[in-house]
């Protein structure tokens, strides 16, 4: 979840990509940086599995609506989740497994190719912004994509407000009648991203810089 | 100095959508009917790592790692931005409100979040 945003707000990898010397005691912005693109896959690995809780909730909220679907599309799926957790569930399904960070999409074709490689093509992971359904179901033309389930887990909060009816609407477009919308929303404070905001700030607020190092 | 007075302001709010407050929207995008699970509650907890590891700070810190990454570039090579923002996770452990270490396992935790399952059918 916590793993995906808008451009810009949460780990784009095109981001963690420079490095520079580093000249003094602790660690350089750059090398932190080098660092954390080699960690990502590591640390996500380390920490999807704790969300199970809610993917698990998800899917059995799809099974208790359907018991066969597909075709489902799960949004914003980070590296994956709950797509795959679906895969498993629904194994005559055909699962789409989406977001817009080419870098999170990597990871997740990593885990498909390691459990979903067969039969190919069932599990497939693409580029869906939230913000252009409409045209993936069709509006601009063409047939378009329809699906029994949508699922987006902890992806919508991150919308702007005003763009979030003409999402759900092009979730609405999706589906087929009958189909299934299950999201999951935080509530309630949210500790990950309420400390998350104040490290950012004690970021810039805190200790003044550390000095040029000696040439 | 600093190149900024004010960090780069998250653009969402994490609960915009709890609380029954997305029901308004759903009706809005034409979902009227709600289905198995909706508005059913969960708790979730996060363990982030070992006290005083990496792991801790760096999972810890995902959600804003994009803007600090942001920050970093505008800065000066020697700002250190991610150093200030691990001190400001170490301080906020060793406060212990949100984020505290677990005495039995030497883990860092989070303190429990809840979510809620937004369930609808679109209608025949």
């Amino acid at each position: 979840m916590f793993v995906r945003a808008p451009r810009g707000a949460v780990l784009p990898f095109a981001r963690l990509r420079y490095s520079r010397r580093c000249f003094s005691s602790r660690p350089s912005d750059g090398e932190v940086l080098a660092q954390l693109h080699e960690q990502l896959p590591r640390l996500h690995e380390a920490t999807l599995p704790q969300f199970a809780p809610i993917w698990h909730a998800m899917v059995d909220a799809v099974a208790a609506q359907q018991a066969r679907p597909r075709v489902v599309l799960d949004l914003a799926s980070g590296a994956g989740e709950p797509a795959l957790t679906l895969a498993r569930r629904f194994p005559s399904a055909e699962i789409v497994v989406s977001d817009h960070d080419e870098g999170m999409l990597a990871i997740a074709r990593h885990r498909i190719a390691a459990e979903f490689a067969s039969p190919p093509g069932r599990v497939t992971a693409h580029q869906i912004d939230l913000n252009s359904l409409s045209s993936l179901a069709g509006d601009s033309g063409g047939e378009g994509l329809r699906c029994d389930a949508v699922t987006c887990s902890l992806g919508l909060f991150m919308l702007p407000p005003a763009a979030l009816v003409p999402c759900l609407g092009g979730i609405h477009q999706l589906l087929t009648p009958g189909g299934h919308l299950c999201a999951s929303v935080w509530e309630g404070p949210v500790p990950l991203i309420e400390l998350g905001r104040r490290c950012l700030n004690a970021a810039l607020t805190r200790a003044a810089p550390e000095p040029e190092p000696e040439p | 100095m600093l190149g900024r007075a004010s960090p780069p302001p998250l653009p969402f709010e994490p609960a915009s959508l709890g609380g029954g407050r997305a029901d308004a929207v759903l009706t809005a995008a034409g979902f009227v009917q709600p289905a198995a699970g909706h508005d059913a509650t969960g708790e979730l907890r996060l363990s982030l790592g070992a006290a005083g590891s990496d792991e801790a700070w760096q999972v810890a810190l995902l959600p804003v790692m994009g803007a600090l990454a942001t920050l970093a570039e505008e800065q000066r090579p020697h700002a250190a931005v991610f150093a200030r923002a691990r001190d400001a996770f170490e301080a906020e452990v060793a406060r212990g409100v949100d984020v505290s270490v677990d005495a039995a396992t030497g883990q860092v935790v989070l303190a429990p979040m809840r979510f809620r399952l937004l369930s609808v059918v679109k209608s025949n």
